[in-house]
């Protein structure tokens, strides 16, 4: 496939990095930090129960609750409330492993392919986590899905698919090629950004043909890596307001997680990730291979050990970094708070300072940059009064909270966070609903059985009653019986 | 003839009014409005509003003996949705029926309860399982935090807990908003 | 933002809001010398007038809604609402309507529906139709160019400050002489009575002039992106079709296509009315049916009604379709 063939994103941004970036696409390794946090929460903050206990030790893989598993081996030597990478800035339920150094892993040897990615505690790796075998065997419901590779990362800042590809593109292709297998379809769509040429010719080098791999490249626009966006101009299917990628019977993988698939197909379950750490002002990149539940500081300490500019953007501003993308990312102090399947990227330094808002002047700019074809402005008018009503209306689940209506705001709106605000708020309300509905429905029942008893209960006063009055009655009447035979005995 | 043009419109306008007040009670129109005033409250059956569930107070609502701001457990949410619903001003939380607080659930201790089933009969939605002499227990998701079991156990043994980690009801909160004048 | 890095960092080209109404202002100033110079001190007065009115009366409803002053008025939203509004008023408009009509224009057209952004139709568009309903005789007086208008001539000034307070009657004779109706009104009892029309005698060269100088004004704001396209391109196209046809099916509405572009307030309309952004739809298609409402209702008005000019409506009544075209073509075609 080339430009031509591919369906046209309406809106979205061409966003310039600075010409002189200096991205460093050597694959480095951070040491195994001494320390592992594992913070017991799944995507949709749910906390997890743990099942070790304390003291116990664990082997590489090992679950240490529903989906996830220890990064190394090592002991649990704590179960504490800690902080971890997160806009809400909570501490949560997290078990600490003191690693042992050895690295032993648990051999996975499940059977069934998906039990062996499940076990394997594969997350997509590109942006909200989810369990990959869910996903996977979501779409597998369609028969025979259609496959994407995603590996457009179009947000600036973030290398590490890129740095993935060409360090590893033997390794990426045969991933592609055992999930191609593994889902009985013809080929895999590989999606990538035609600025990537490095990474591009890696992987040219390689023969994809041989490995029924479809190399789809596309002009840089961000957000086309967003799924809705992606399967939109791959497939020319526009996502309903309620779907996701496997309701139409697409899987769509980050080319990270397809590896940490392969990797869990071959036995070795996914205890890391490649992270980019960049600098704020996006010149200088590194990316470096991380154990999760890593540390934040001690990659970051690493990261300093290895590159000066970094180093130097560090000690402008020592105190907060920003977790994420320059988009999609958020602010965090620099602590201990460990990497996850999550944390594609870090960047350091000063962030730009907020713009004070002002009114909305309906210019409709946000309008045209929209990827979906929302009406922001409208969306923007309903979060602030809370009204879901109307942000459902206005398609409010459908925003891929790209931050591209921000960019483009003459007012300086925070029109996504609004949108956060707004998908939070909705989300809560609809538990608030849920709840209500279910007591309601417990609380007639209850009701109508304590009435039913209480008249029940009136009604067998209401008999014995009436009985007992019998009973007197028919006491009267033997009475009068046996007074009537007296007498009658004088006669006799 | 001025006066009789004034007069028929008058009659004319008695009657048709008259006729659709009688036509708006005839449809229970009672009724509906009891049960989308309930639809608005959270169902939590605490009893704090003075009436002994949230049906009941939907009904006082609906009569007009009671205000809309008695539900602490609804919050400012559920009051400006019914003073919408109904017309009327949206009053603050009438604090003296009690404040909102983080949704919670109740916890028997098992190793405290003796079985006397007490709790059970005082529980809204049937969320306490348990046979006499035998450990009770609370279904946490059926649970609404009423705190209606507290009372009548003889040895205490339920407490109140968060419903949820403070992680899990996180919510993104809201920006700044625009210009208003500082005050 | 969401992020940590703003849109200039990130190479995304952003216009800030004072950015986009001073660059409006200054696309209209050609086009306002060029009425000062031609039409004399009134369409001055007017403007300053109608500009510090507005301002005062912006200031005192922000006030009154407990709102910061300050930045809402130096973002330059309502000296350009005054603006537009005074350049659609005849030069011998009188002070008390004119200052009524802002009134109107800032506290019925805006501050009622919720101030910048949240009006539904064009303020200075509701600002010209209170007036026109009110004063009817006024706003269709238009003086002609002439003597008394003369800029450099500092005697006129005095006429004319006591004919903005006083009104035309109060100067008679040499005043009566030089009013007529707006020369399209003009234009148009000469095509009933089947006069033959000169156009060129109907002083249209300097109309011509002035329609010119804000086509210049609203391409300058299309290649600086401010504006887009679609909606001047739109309302043009449809004016111009629909004046075709009028000539197709009755002959006797004579006058050629470009005068009739030319003529009235189209091009102001087209690009600086038609294109106000907060009451104008937000996608392309439904940007496009929107121009072509407002280019084919200015021209159904102008010829086939009893006002002087179509534009001021044709905006009002689209303006009224507004979120229904938002709503049909960028959300429903979704559903
Ligand atoms: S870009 Fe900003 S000012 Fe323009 S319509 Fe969207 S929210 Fe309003
Ligand atoms: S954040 Fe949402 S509304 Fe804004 S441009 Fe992205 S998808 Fe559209
Ligand atoms: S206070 Fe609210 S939740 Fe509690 S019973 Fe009354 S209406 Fe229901
Ligand atoms: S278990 Fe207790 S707190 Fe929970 S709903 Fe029942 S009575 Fe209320
Ligand atoms: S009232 Fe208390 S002791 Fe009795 S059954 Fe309930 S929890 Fe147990």
């Amino acid at each position: 496939m080339n430009h031509t063939d591919i369906h046209p994103l309406s809106g979205g941004l061409a966003l310039s990095v600075p010409t002189n970036a200096h991205i460093d696409a050597t694959l480095h390794t951070a040491p195994l930090a001494p320390q592992l946090y594992l913070p017991l929460v799944d995507y949709s903050r749910t906390v997890l129960q743990p099942n070790v206990t304390l003291g116990q030790s664990v082997l590489a893989g090992q679950s240490v609750a529903r989906g996830i598993i220890a990064p190394s081996s090592g002991t649990i030597t704590a179960y504490i409330e800690h902080s971890w990478p997160h806009p809400s800035n909570t501490q949560v339920p997290t078990l600490v492993l003191q690693s042992d150094g050895q690295d032993r892993f648990i051999p996975i040897d499940h059977v069934h392919p998906l039990e062996r990615i499940e076990a394997a505690a594969v997350h997509g790796l590109g942006g909200a986590g989810f369990s990959t075998a869910a996903k996977i065997r979501k779409a597998c419901e369609f028969g025979r899905p259609t496959l994407v590779v995603n590996a457009v990362e179009c947000e600036p800042g973030i290398a590490c698919d890129d740095a993935l590809m060409q360090q590893q593109p033997r390794a990426v292709l045969e991933a592609c090629r055992s999930l191609i297998e593994l889902l009985g379809v013809y080929s895999a769509q590989f999606a990538i950004e035609d600025d990537k040429q490095l990474a591009l010719n890696a992987l040219q080098a390689c023969e994809p043909e041989q490995y029924a791999v479809d190399i789809v490249t596309l002009p840089v626009i961000y957000p086309s890596g967003a799924e809705a966006p992606l399967i939109q101009r791959l497939t020319g299917i526009a996502l309903e307001y309620d779907q996701r990628a496997a309701d139409v019977g697409v899987v769509c993988l980050n080319v990270a997680t397809v590896l940490s698939i392969h990797n869990a197909l071959q036995g070795r379950p996914a205890v890391d990730r490649i992270v980019s750490i960049t600098t704020q002002d996006l010149h200088h990149s590194i990316n470096i291979r991380t154990r999760f539940g890593t540390p934040v500081n001690a990659l970051m300490t690493f990261a300093a050990s290895i590159n000066p500019a970094i180093a130097t953007a560090l000690q402008q501003n020592s105190s907060t970094i920003t977790v994420g993308g320059p988009l999609s990312g958020f602010q965090k102090t620099l602590d201990t708070s460990p990497i996850l399947a999550t944390t594609n990227a870090l960047l350091v330094g000063p962030a730009d300072p907020v713009p004070t808002p002002s009114a909305c002047i309906r210019c409709a700019e946000c309008t045209v940059a929209c990827p979906v074809n929302l009406l922001p402005q409208e969306l923007y008018t309903a979060a602030v009064t809370e009204d879901i009503d109307t942000a459902n209306r206005y398609l409010l689940d459908v925003c891929v909270l790209c931050g591209c209506c921000d960019l483009v705001c003459p007012a300086d709106i925070p029109l996504t966070s609004w949108f956060r605000f707004a998908k939070d708020a909705k989300r809560q309300r609809q538990q608030e609903q849920t709840a209500a509905t279910l007591a309601r429905a417990r609380s007639d029942n209850h009701n109508e059985r304590e009435t039913r008893r209480a008249q029940e209960k009136a009604e067998a006063d209401a008999a014995r009653r009436a009985q007992a009055a019998q009973r007197k009655e028919s006491a009267a009447d033997i009475k009068a019986a046996i007074a009537r035979a007296k007498n009658r005995r004088p006669r006799s | 003839m001025l006066w009789l043009a004034l007069a028929s419109l008058t009659v004319l306008c008695l009657a048709i009014g008259t006729a659709f007040a009688k036509l708006d009670r005839a449809n229970n129109a009672e009724e509906i409005l009891i049960n989308s005033i309930n639809d608005y409250l959270p169902q939590t059956q605490c009893a704090q509003c003075n009436y002994p569930g949230c049906r009941p107070y939907a009904e006082a609502i609906a009569k007009g003996e009671a205000d809309v701001n008695q539900c602490p457990p609804g919050g400012e949410a559920t009051i400006h949705a019914l003073a919408k619903l109904l017309g009327r001003d949206a009053l603050p939380l009438d604090t003296a029926y009690g404040e909102r607080k983080a949704p919670q659930v109740a916890l028997i201790d098992e190793n405290v309860c003796i079985g006397c089933t007490l709790c059970i009969p005082a529980c809204p939605v049937d969320a306490i399982v348990g046979s006499a002499k035998l450990m009770h227990t609370v279904i946490a998701s059926d649970c609404t935090g009423c705190e209606l079991c507290i009372a009548p156990c003889p040895v205490d043994c339920i407490s109140l807990v968060p419903k949820q980690h403070e992680v899990s009801a996180w919510q993104h909160p809201a920006p700044g908003t625009v210009h208003r004048k500082e005050s | 933002m969401s992020g940590a890095l703003t849109h200039n960092r990130l190479g995304v080209k952003r216009l800030k809001t004072s950015t986009i109404m001073s660059s409006v202002m200054l696309a209209l100033i050609p086009g306002s010398i060029l009425m000062v110079y031609w039409l004399g001190p009134g369409v001055l007065m007017n403007l300053t007038v109608s500009v510090l009115v507005a301002v005062a009366c912006e200031a005192l409803c922000l006030r009154c809604r407990q709102r910061a002053i300050t930045p809402m008025i130096a973002d330059g939203s309502i000296v350009l609402a005054a603006w537009l509004l005074a350049l659609c008023l005849p030069p011998a408009f009188p002070f008390g309507p004119l200052i009524v009509g802002t009134l109107a224009m800032c506290v019925l057209g805006k501050h009622l529906y919720g101030g910048l952004g949240q009006n539904l139709f064009n303020p200075a568009m509701v600002g010209y139709a209170v007036l026109l309903v009110s004063f009817p005789t006024a706003m269709t007086t238009w003086t002609q160019p002439g003597e008394l208008t003369a800029f450099n001539d500092t005697a006129n000034w005095g006429s004319w400050w006591a004919l903005k307070w006083h009104g035309v009657s109060s100067l008679g004779g040499s005043w009566d002489a030089i009013t007529q109706a707006t020369p399209l009104d003009h234009l148009r009892s000469l095509e009933r009575q089947s006069l033959i029309v000169d156009v060129d005698a109907l002083h249209s060269p300097p109309w011509r002039a002035l329609s010119l100088a804000w086509l210049a004004g609203g391409l300058y704001l299309l290649v600086r992106g401010i504006i887009r396209w679609h909606i001047p391109v739109a309302m043009l196209v449809a004016a111009a079709l629909t004046h075709l046809a009028y000539r197709f099916f009755f002959p006797e509405y004579s006058l050629p296509l470009l005068p009739a572009l030319f003529y009235g307030a189209l091009m102001l309309g087209a690009f600086f009315i038609a294109t106000d952004p907060v009451t104008a739809p937000s996608s392309v298609r439904s940007r496009l049916c929107y121009g072509a409402g407002i280019g084919v209702l200015s021209m159904v008005i102008r010829t086939s009604s009893n006002y002087p000019e179509g534009v001021a409506f044709a905006v009002l009544l689209m303006n009224a379709t507004t979120p229904l075209l938002d709503r049909w073509f960028v959300l429903d075609k979704r559903l």
